[in-house]
């Protein structure tokens, strides 16, 4: 028995949690779990010492919807979020039904999922492409922060030390046309998620959005302005150039993409534009 | 540490250290082995339990997140009405089970069906994505679960919809 090893707090107000972790800054907040046992094999897993249940934290599963954003808090399932219908934006749910099985997604949150710091998570593309904003608090205010200033970044997610996301907002904008594709390479981790959505008034093309989330996180605005105000369908010229322009925009990475995903990213870019075309 | 959760329709209290799975709790301490220990890391759904109303994956449970929930192992639920239902599904679309896969396969089932009665092929096999089975095509699953949603809205509703 190591009954002395972990700690186990299951706070039921942020009041509780922010004072228990004030004690105990070393803890880790737990949300559905399923990244921290899925990689540690068939031993007994190895959890942190020190864990927050955010479980029984009554406000971060709650769902609002006010005319223009949809609030979902950061405890809500993957499942729940997919099960609200035609309110959540059709590339993302798209993207959460991408996500593992569909226990996996009965268990995994929709924070969990953004916090997860080994990688750009696959909530992030969508959440990036729709202007997404996360709250973040701590025991002292609350701040919110874009999700393309969050996950848009190499390098370690921007969350502070005993802060946490505890809300997601997402713009109802109506998006007129989505693509989601998730790239799954056999042999690696290396995959990504990408996403494509526009809108449109009368035939000509008044927003685009175009954004990868894997390792790195692609999301070209100068060449996302070429298509603007552009008449539907597409002139093939256009679309060829605005293919042309991703591709050097993948060139000139400093960190370069692997060959699978730099052709998968140009073939989805290509089948986005080509329904779009005359 | 001291857990307490209902399984199978009992409250049950029982010790255990922090990093234990929920599946070898399942296993080992209440001997329930319906659940498999198979591959550990969420991909197989062979330890497919339900949890709170929902179908999850015990090994990617530590057991502290048991704490205060309920839990139907398919040891509980082949009590039902309902496992009848998805066993004679089973039944006249001609599929056997391996064993290995069995509780995986039925509890999904049971997980589609509640989501939809009347689901489509395209749900079903959906659904049938976390669950890794290499004894049954997934025709015959679709077949397996359409058929057990036929018994069951005869048995409910005296009639198909």
């Amino acid at each position: 028995m190591d009954v002395q090893r972990n700690q186990l707090f299951f706070p039921t107000t942020f009041q509780e949690l922010f004072s228990e972790w004030t004690g105990c800054p070393d803890g880790i907040p737990f949300a559905g779990g399923t990244q921290l046992l899925r990689f540690q094999g068939k031993w007994a897993p190895n959890i942190p010492r020190n864990i927050f249940c955010l479980d029984k934290l009554e406000e971060l599963h709650r769902i609002t919807r006010t005319e223009r954003y949809l609030e979902i808090g950061a405890m809500v399932k993957l499942n729940e979020i997919i099960g609200l219908g035609k309110i959540v934006p059709e590339v993302f749910t798209r993207c959460l039904e991408g996500i593992g099985g569909l226990q996996i997604r009965n268990l995994a949150t929709i924070g969990g999922n953004i916090c997860n710091g080994s990688r750009r998570s696959d909530a992030s593309a969508p959440m990036i492409a729709l202007d997404a904003n996360y709250e973040l608090r701590t025991a002292a205010a609350a701040r919110w922060i874009s999700a393309s200033r969050f996950s848009g970044h190499p390098g370690p997610l921007p969350i502070n030390p005993q802060e946490l996301l505890t809300r997601i907002r997402i713009p109802l904008d109506p998006w007129d046309y989505s693509l989601y594709k998730k790239f799954k390479p056999s042999s690696s981790e290396e995959g990504g998620v990408m996403v494509f959505i526009i809108r449109n008034q009368k035939n000509i093309l008044t927003n685009i959005r175009l954004v990868f989330a894997g390792a790195l996180v692609l999301q070209d605005r100068n060449t996302e302005t070429l298509l603007i105000g552009k008449r539907l369908p597409l002139d093939r010229k256009n679309a060829r150039n605005f293919v042309e322009h991703w591709e050097s925009y993948l060139s000139s990475l400093t960190t370069p993409l692997d060959g699978f995903l730099q052709d998968n990213i140009v073939n989805f870019i290509e089948t986005g534009l080509l329904s779009l075309s005359d | 540490m001291t857990i307490e959760f209902i399984l199978n329709e009992q409250e049950v209290i029982t010790q255990a250290d922090a990093n234990t799975r929920l599946i070898d709790i399942l296993r080992e301490t209440f001997h329930l082995l319906e659940a498999k220990a198979g591959c550990l890391i969420g991909i197989c759904g062979a330890c497919s339990i339900i949890f709170n109303g929902k179908i999850i994956k015990s090994c990617l449970i530590p057991v502290f997140q048991a704490q205060g929930s309920k839990i139907i192992t398919m040891e509980g639920f082949a009590q039902t009405d309902g496992y009848q239902d998805i066993l004679k599904g089973f039944e006249k679309a001609g599929v056997e089970n391996c064993g290995y896969c069995e509780t995986g396969k039925i509890l999904m089932v049971e997980a589609i069906l509640v989501k939809n009665r009347q689901p489509t092929r395209n749900e079903i096999l959906l659904g049938f994505g976390g669950v890794r089975c290499r004894c049954t095509e997934p025709e015959s699953l679709v077949e397996a679960v359409l058929a057990a949603a036929d018994i069951r809205q005869r048995r409910i509703y005296g009639r198909t919809a």
